[in-house]
């Protein structure tokens, strides 16, 4: 492809651009790049969870998006927005929210392959059986995924519930 | 930045040719994305720790001789000029997001050019590996030997659940971009490749010209790479794309075969237009001399006209864009000049091939 402002160099850049709330992808050559763009370019504008505006609106109304890093101060729901995370930290604050977008993105929720060196291998690992709230959590993620808000306001009543009831000991 | 080999000198390891099914693989690629457990991700750095972190990757101790990683060179991205910056880009050794950084960018790269690892991108590192031909595995060992090496003074984010931890979930887990670039002209010519590379998304696979993003590349050239990172082995990630490699490989040739035997004269006609062209012209459009230079690639590939080596046309896939052509001619040249020493070089280049 050529690139769309000079027309005459291959285009080796993508970004996308947002006027009037429509969004627009250019490709532009190198040379372009460097003339007319410069650092207002934000580049690798490829944004994953663009992919899923209704789990992001269901995150809205339900998944309490004001959900924080503690690290970053990253919120849930600015992570659905840029689809990029601000630490590695954010990881554990979002938990199980993560799983439906690994599963659209990926087919799988976990890790196999290589582990640092150092680092224990998952096989020397004794399987840690999650709790009932991480299964109901899990259980919750896919169903949202699935558009099965039925059972997702049971589980997340239930999740409550087991909250409430530990706060109570 | 002169002193730096990189900005000067226009040929790499990939360009040599060789490797197997080298005719229609042009090179293999492997990219890790890396965290460091101890800082947030580059995009909530500030610069001041941007450039701490870029401090602590110039401390990692050169490493012993012959285990590949000792001829690392350290570049400070934030003291070169953007044009300097953009013939890296150019060259595919560091993304156009990291050129046009207002941030504390740097750039590990050994003489070869087969190991690169980009510092502050959109993670901390990105561990890069290029050989020529169809290398995944090669190129896996040196990206995952480097890692290693790394890892020891930088320790890295990483979580049993989700493995490695990058900035974008597009690549957690494994970190891992295994990519090939294919030269695929009877496919494109046959009006195949759109089939074939359609397919790809549905099996996890992304396909995209290497030129653009468009379905068909400048030049019949494709980019193939895995899109999951995640729940699969780098081992499985790699055999999985080298099975597809193989069925596009298997179809290209096939086809290359039946246009021989079924269309020779179209195909030859097709051939010796372009070198004529090619060998001819005082003027030359980049788009232009992407596609004659593919057909003419093909033809000696195929032996209707006299062989040229790989490298020349590998050479040349670089030389032709136009800030590499404005930083070998030490100017910046119009419109009609770039199309003047493009076609000067690609008659220099053909003529030593006879």
């Amino acid at each position: 492809m050529l690139c769309e402002k000079c027309g005459s160099n291959p285009a080796v850049i993508t970004y996308y651009e947002q006027i009037n709330g429509e969004e627009k992808t250019r490709h532009i050559c190198a040379e372009c790049a460097m003339k007319e763009l410069g650092s207002h370019l934000s580049v690798g504008g490829f944004d994953p969870l663009s992919l899923f505006p209704l789990l992001s609106r269901y995150a809205d109304n339900r998944m309490g998006t004001t959900l924080a890093c503690p690290t970053c101060g990253m919120t849930l729901q600015r992570f659905m927005d840029r689809g990029k995370f601000g630490c590695a930290d954010c990881y554990e604050t979002f938990g199980d929210r993560l799983t439906p977008i690994f599963k659209k993105l990926h087919f799988h929720t976990e890790h196999k392959g290589k582990h640092p060196e150092g680092s224990p291998k998952p096989s020397e690992d004794k399987p840690s059986q999650p709790s009932q709230k991480e299964l109901w959590q899990r259980e919750l993620a896919e169903a949202v995924m699935n558009r099965d808000y039925k059972t997702a306001a049971l589980l997340k009543k239930k999740i409550e519930q087991a909250e409430e009831g530990r706060e109570n000991e | 930045m002169s002193e730096y080999r990189v900005f000067n000198t226009m040929s790499s390891y990939w360009m040599e040719g060789n490797g197997r099914d080298s005719d229609i693989v042009i090179s293999s690629r492997v990219r890790l994305a890396r965290n460091a457990a101890d800082y947030p991700f580059p995009s909530s750095l500030s610069l001041q720790r941007e450039r701490e972190f870029l401090n602590l990757v110039a401390s990692i101790p050169k490493t012993k001789a012959g285990n590949g990683l000792e001829d690392l060179d350290l570049i400070d991205l934030s003291l070169v000029p953007r044009e300097e910056k953009m013939v890296l880009v150019e060259k595919h050794q560091i993304s156009p997001g990291l050129a046009l950084s207002e941030g504390v960018g740097g750039l590990l790269i050994n003489t070869a050019e087969t190991l690169s690892v980009m510092i502050n991108e959109e993670d901390h590192l990105r561990i890069q590996s290029l050989y020529p031909g169809r290398s995944l595995e090669q190129c896996w060992e040196k990206a995952s030997a480097a890692d290693d090496m790394i890892a020891r003074y930088i320790p890295p984010a990483f979580s049993e659940r989700w493995g490695y931890l990058t900035s974008c979930p597009s690549n957690t887990g494994t970190g891992l971009r295994a990519s090939v670039m294919l030269h695929l002209p009877a496919l494109v010519m046959t009006k195949h490749s759109g089939d074939l590379l359609n397919s790809l998304p549905k099996y996890g696979y992304t396909c995209r010209g290497l030129y653009g993003e468009g379905s068909e590349g400048k030049g019949n050239l494709f980019q193939v790479s895995n899109q999951v990172t995640l729940g699969l082995s780098e081992e499985e990630i790699i055999t999985d794309l080298n099975d597809i490699v193989s069925e596009i490989v298997g179809a290209e040739q096939k086809t290359r075969k039946d246009l021989l035997t079924n269309n020779r004269l179209y195909l030859e006609d097709q051939v010796f237009r372009a070198e004529a062209v090619l060998k001819n012209a005082r003027l030359l459009e980049i788009g232009e001399a992407f596609q004659l230079l593919s057909l003419l690639r093909l033809g000696s590939e195929l032996e209707l006209v006299d062989t040229y080596p790989a490298k020349s046309f590998n050479h040349l896939l670089l030389l032709m864009q136009p800030v590499i052509l404005n930083k070998l001619k030490k100017q910046n040249l119009s419109k009609t000049e770039m199309m003047k020493y493009r076609a000067d070089l690609i008659r220099d280049e053909l003529k030593g091939g006879e």
